[in-house]
């Protein structure tokens, strides 16, 4: 059986590297490559591909949210994601979002080959130096995830993407576009996670946003991806 | 964005893919031509550091 792939990742030199890997055998087909969360969304939902492959950090809905927004619509897909690096946060968010794999750019050909056959039949894969990573975590007992998040806890998976996105000084509109919704929509989630917060203003919400982890400053934040 | 801003920038949205993808074309060499195994691994190691070197100057950079 051939598996249908779909890449998503904002470099297409990175596509491409990945489309020759996977071409020099019959196990998986690349049906579609998309440089953006929402392009990756569109294409899910009209071809429904098997697998998709695809990077952390693209920019505006980044790869985890692309991942929640993509099994909205497609629940059976199975999703990869790929980090150039293996923080703690990521590989957590990947998981939590639905994603099946957690895998570095820097995985050999075997490894990627490894998660894709196993992710395609059911599976679940982690790179051998995240999960080692995470072993040791767990060993010494601290992996929790950080306290200060639990504010957020009352919010949806979708008015935590739409917070994100205020906190990182979008319009409504311009909100509307990336998780493609009506406007309307987008200010109805922002009156939503005021009163759930208890916040008045858009202020409130990009500071609950920085200390609970769930955005930086821009600096930061392409630090961190 | 001050121009050490902005070379912490290039170092990570440019360099680092840049260095990935160059991985990925050693590992293509590897498949086409099993013998270089050796010498793949060698050069993919030297990549692993330049890539983590790269994060830790853009991180300084950028003020992380």
């Amino acid at each position: 059986m051939q598996f249908c792939v779909l890449l998503v990742d904002d470099h297409k030199i990175m596509r491409d590297g990945i489309k020759a890997i996977l071409s020099r055998g019959e196990e998986f087909r690349v049906v579609g490559e998309a440089e953006s969360g929402p392009d990756a969304v569109q294409f899910v939902k009209l071809h429904r591909p098997d697998v998709v492959l695809m990077d952390i950090g693209l920019p505006g809905l980044n790869g985890v949210e692309t991942t929640a927004e993509i099994l909205r619509f497609h629940p059976e897909c199975k999703i990869i994601i790929l980090s150039m690096y293996d923080d703690e946060n990521n590989v957590v968010s990947a998981i939590r979002s639905g994603a099946r794999a957690f895998i570095l750019k820097k995985a050999s050909d075997s490894d990627l080959l490894e998660a894709l056959r196993m992710v395609a039949r059911g599976g679940a894969y982690l790179s051998p130096q995240v999960s080692d990573r995470l072993l040791s975590r767990i060993q010494k007992g601290d992996l929790e995830s950080r306290q200060a998040s639990s504010a957020l806890d009352v919010l949806s998976p979708r008015e935590l993407q739409v917070l994100r996105l205020v906190a990182e000084g979008k319009t409504s509109k311009e909100i509307a576009v990336v998780l493609d919704l009506r406007e309307q929509t987008v200010r109805s989630y922002r009156k939503t996670m005021m009163k759930k917060l208890g916040v008045n203003n858009v202020a409130g919400l990009t500071q609950l946003a920085l200390s609970t982890g769930l955005t930086q400053l821009p600096n930061a934040q392409a630090a961190a991806d | 964005m001050d121009k050490v801003e902005r070379a912490g920038k290039i170092l990570h949205d440019d360099v680092g893919p840049l260095l990935s993808a160059a991985g990925l074309r050693l590992q293509l060499i590897k498949m086409d031509y099993p013998e270089t195994a050796g010498l793949v691994a060698q050069v993919t190691e030297l990549l692993d550091q330049a890539i983590d070197r790269v994060r830790a100057v853009s991180q300084e950079l950028l003020g992380k």
